[in-house]
């Protein structure tokens, strides 16, 4: 099944296929009902009605599932470390490029408090590296999400709501990479990188080596949208973000300052920003109105990276830290608990027989209703 | 219902840098395209009629719109895809190119 089969309905009734089709129209509703508590509550986090509370700086246990086929595409220790150093500078702000940010915009630049390092533990609590390497018949993968299926190919997740699954392999069609935003179905969910796209070193290859295609999706899997909105090259769209200009399209190369579209000058478009489209050498910041957003995330879906400890095995089989007092799928855009009977099993999907709106709608007393 | 090349039967992807004045060109998955943080858009026909189109979408993946193909007069393929119809007239095709005409 690839993601276009999502959407699929039927032409006709099969009483085989009935179960699966009532299936993924609950997935598809659950991941709208998510969706809406998401953007609810990054809302509320925009106009200020909830303020980040969270003290310290978040260390994110990351794993990285190698998935090769060809010698030279399982990648060398350094190149991988390349990557996660590349992360722990761009998301607190410490990378040396930061000083590229036009002077009317440094006020913006913003530290996102957020740390990756190898996950030290696994999902059965045993010590590890933090590196899955898996040999693959595949010579390339598309964006279907088959890298992330052992059974298709690739390399199962780790529980997703305690780690960051980065997938490396080759992707196909030129593609750099491909995120799920927070709210979509644990089985699939992290950021898949091609390896020429991936660290500093190794296969990493210009104008894509200096590991900002991670950092992008990354952005994406925090529930940052891209700069430009995703209308095209309308001036409609947006990021949900008040201190990142409107601007048209994505922005691609390497452009010069100031590049004017949708009447935003004198200053134009953000294109440095990490959410844009332009090359690794040319983005640089995230800005504090795309923080809130992420703060927000962590608010919601993605609030067991907050409390899960990475140096300890889960309680209770992997993914097994979610707090029992939210219902199944978490609430506001809370992704499902893999180890709940309704998700069947380590990144399951939605049961069936689940009621499509039970345990995920907002209740009122949910930020979804106070954000609005 | 009148076939189609089973060469056609894959996802193609737009190969801009290929394209001339009167020609789109699309190439299969595995052709070494230059990287790009945007998908390449991409159409997919499939034994049966199904068709898909791929647009980028908002997390870096493409985004399909399901319809269907039916074979059209001479080397033209009428495609249903999202709310529209349109006529593909291909133009050469093999396993690695396709080319329709702009």
């Amino acid at each position: 099944m690839d993601n276009a089969d999502i959407v699929e309905t039927p032409a006709r009734r099969r009483c085989g296929s009935e179960d699966v089709h009532r299936r993924l129209l609950n997935e598809s509703l659950n991941y709208r009902l998510n969706r809406a508590a998401v953007e609810n509550l990054a809302f509320a986090f925009a106009t200020g009605e909830e303020q980040p509370t969270r003290a310290e700086t978040l260390t994110i246990p990351v794993v990285v599932h190698v998935v090769w086929s060809a010698e030279e595409h399982n990648l060398s220790e350094e190149q991988i470390d390349s990557q996660i150093a590349v992360l722990n500078e761009d998301f607190r702000a410490a990378n040396a490029d930061v000083k590229n940010v036009p002077p009317v915009w440094q006020g913006l630049v913003a530290d996102a408090r957020i740390e990756f390092r190898r996950a030290t533990v696994d999902p059965d609590g045993n010590a590890t590296t933090g590196v899955v390497r898996r040999q693959t018949s595949e010579p390339a993968f598309s964006d279907n999400d088959a890298v992330k299926s052992a059974a298709r190919g690739g390399a199962d997740p780790w529980p997703t709501d305690r780690y960051l699954n980065i997938w490396v392999c080759q992707l196909s069609g030129g593609l750099l990479g491909y995120a799920q935003f927070p709210g979509g179905p644990a089985a699939t969910d992290g950021v898949v990188i091609t390896h020429t796209g991936f660290g500093t070193t190794g296969t990493a290859a210009a104008p894509f080596n200096l590991g900002r295609t991670t950092t992008h999706e990354i952005g994406h899997w925090l529930n940052l949208f891209h700069i430009g909105g995703d209308d095209g090259t309308g001036c409609s769209g947006t990021d949900f973000v008040s201190d990142t200009p409107n601007q048209a399209g994505q922005n691609f190369g390497t452009p010069a300052f100031p590049s004017v579209t949708c009447n935003n000058g004198p200053n134009g478009d953000m294109f440095m920003n990490y959410m844009d489209y332009t090359d690794d050498s040319a983005m640089c910041m995230f800005t504090h109105g795309q923080m809130l957003r992420v703060e927000a995330c962590l608010a919601g879906p993605r609030r067991n990276l907050l409390t899960a400890d990475p140096t300890t095995p889960p309680t209770g089989g992997p993914g097994g830290t979610a707090d029992p007092t939210t219902p199944v799928t978490g609430g506001p855009g809370g992704t499902a608990d893999p180890t709940t009977p309704a998700t069947g099993g380590p990144g399951g999907t939605a049961d069936p027989t689940t009621p499509a709106t039970s345990g995920t709608a907002p209740g009122p007393s949910e930020p979804a209703g106070a954000g609005t | 219902m009148p076939e189609i090349s089973p060469d056609l039967f894959r996802r193609w992807y737009r190969s801009f840098e290929e394209d001339t004045d009167d020609q789109a060109v699309y190439r299969p998955g595995d052709y070494p395209f230059p990287p790009r943080r945007a998908p390449r858009p991409s159409l997919e026909f499939r034994p049966g009629g199904g068709y898909l189109e791929y647009t980028a979408g908002p997390a870096d993946r493409a985004a399909p719109s399901r319809g269907s193909w039916e074979a059209a007069a001479g080397d033209s393929v009428r495609v249903r895809a999202g709310a529209g119809t349109r006529v593909l007239h291909i133009v050469a095709h093999d396993a690695q190119v396709l080319k329709i005409r702009k």
